[in-house]
């Protein structure tokens, strides 16, 4: 099973070193959809973060959120 | 209360009641990991979590997921109600910190309950506080954020345990949560950078307590207050 790693960027930076072995890219990206479900709880006008889905050291997926305050 | 077992359940029957049952009563130490009971097994024995001993509730969700939806420790028991017989077991019922249980065979529940209507009073007071924390435990889920009930979890451990070091990996308290163990290890970072946090192998320590506790949800509070309020009721009557 591909070992895949799901590391964030953003105002909460995390760079994941564990990974965890999942079946496939499908599965990978429930995962990662899981995983940006909970983010929007921490954010604030103006922040922004990414969620970027490897398999080792090759990209499989980005989802990003961008957020702007207008006043 | 000299001679009983540390389990507040236990501790608050009346005299009589306690000696209905102390016969058939039956310390065990069982390790973390231990399973009590599979998904669908008849459950024939209550058990009564003494000291940090902690039982889970894990149901499985899709993608080989388990949810820890219940955490029973020395305020309760597992396997209660006893009135209608041995029950299949809805979902895994795990040992979660390892120490000592007390067995107490399920009829021999039934037949001093029979005997016994302020026991089984008690008994039946503990199942609906069992239920408010369910109730809540739905509520938390439903609306608080993952960062609030990782603190909320760590600081109930803490009060189980009485120490400020939490023997609880990324992965446990990531199954305690319904989260990867990424977003596990990603909470734990954010709450290292604020120093309220830090890690050694296996366990986390609390450097901060009173900032942990800010950043938790009431939920724990509400549902202890229900406890003391019903189960107390229940001892004094």
């Amino acid at each position: 099973m591909p070992r895949y790693y799901f590391h964030f960027e953003g105002q909460q930076p995390h760079t994941d070193t564990t990974g965890e072995s999942l079946l496939d890219d499908d599965a990978a990206w429930r995962e990662a959809l899981r995983l940006s479900r909970d983010v929007e709880h921490a954010l604030h006008p103006g922040d922004s973060w990414t969620l970027s889905v490897f398999d080792g050291s090759k990209p499989v997926f980005m989802l990003a959120m961008v957020t702007r305050r207008f006043r | 209360m000299t001679g009983r077992p540390q389990n507040e359940l236990l501790c608050l029957l009346r005299s009589q009641d306690y000696e209905l049952l102390a016969p058939h009563l039956q310390p065990v130490e069982l390790a973390a990991s231990h399973i009590l009971h599979h998904a669908g097994d008849g459950i024939s024995a209550v058990h009564f979590p003494c000291g940090p001993a902690f039982v889970s509730f894990a149901v499985p969700v899709e993608d080989d997921r388990e949810v820890e939806s219940l955490l029973v420790g020395r305020e309760g028991a597992v396997g209660i109600p006893a009135d209608l017989g041995p029950l299949p077991a809805y979902s895994r019922i795990v040992v979660k910190v390892g120490g000592t249980l007390v067995r107490l065979p399920l009829r021999a529940l039934e037949q001093a309950q029979q005997r016994s209507a302020s026991l089984h009073e008690t008994m039946s007071r503990y199942a609906a506080c069992q239920f408010a924390q369910l109730l809540q435990t739905a509520a938390c889920n439903a609306a608080h954020s993952i960062e609030q009930r990782a603190a909320k979890w760590i600081m109930a451990a803490r009060e189980h345990i009485g120490g400020d070091e939490i023997p609880l990996t990324h992965e446990q308290l990531a199954g305690m949560l319904g989260v990867s163990r990424s977003y596990a290890s990603r909470v734990i970072q954010t709450f290292k950078a604020r120093r309220i946090l830090a890690t050694r192998r296996g366990a986390i320590l609390i450097l901060d307590a009173p900032a942990l506790e800010t950043s938790a949800c009431a939920c724990n509070g509400a549902v202890k207050k229900h406890f003391r309020e019903v189960l107390r009721a229940a001892s004094a009557g």
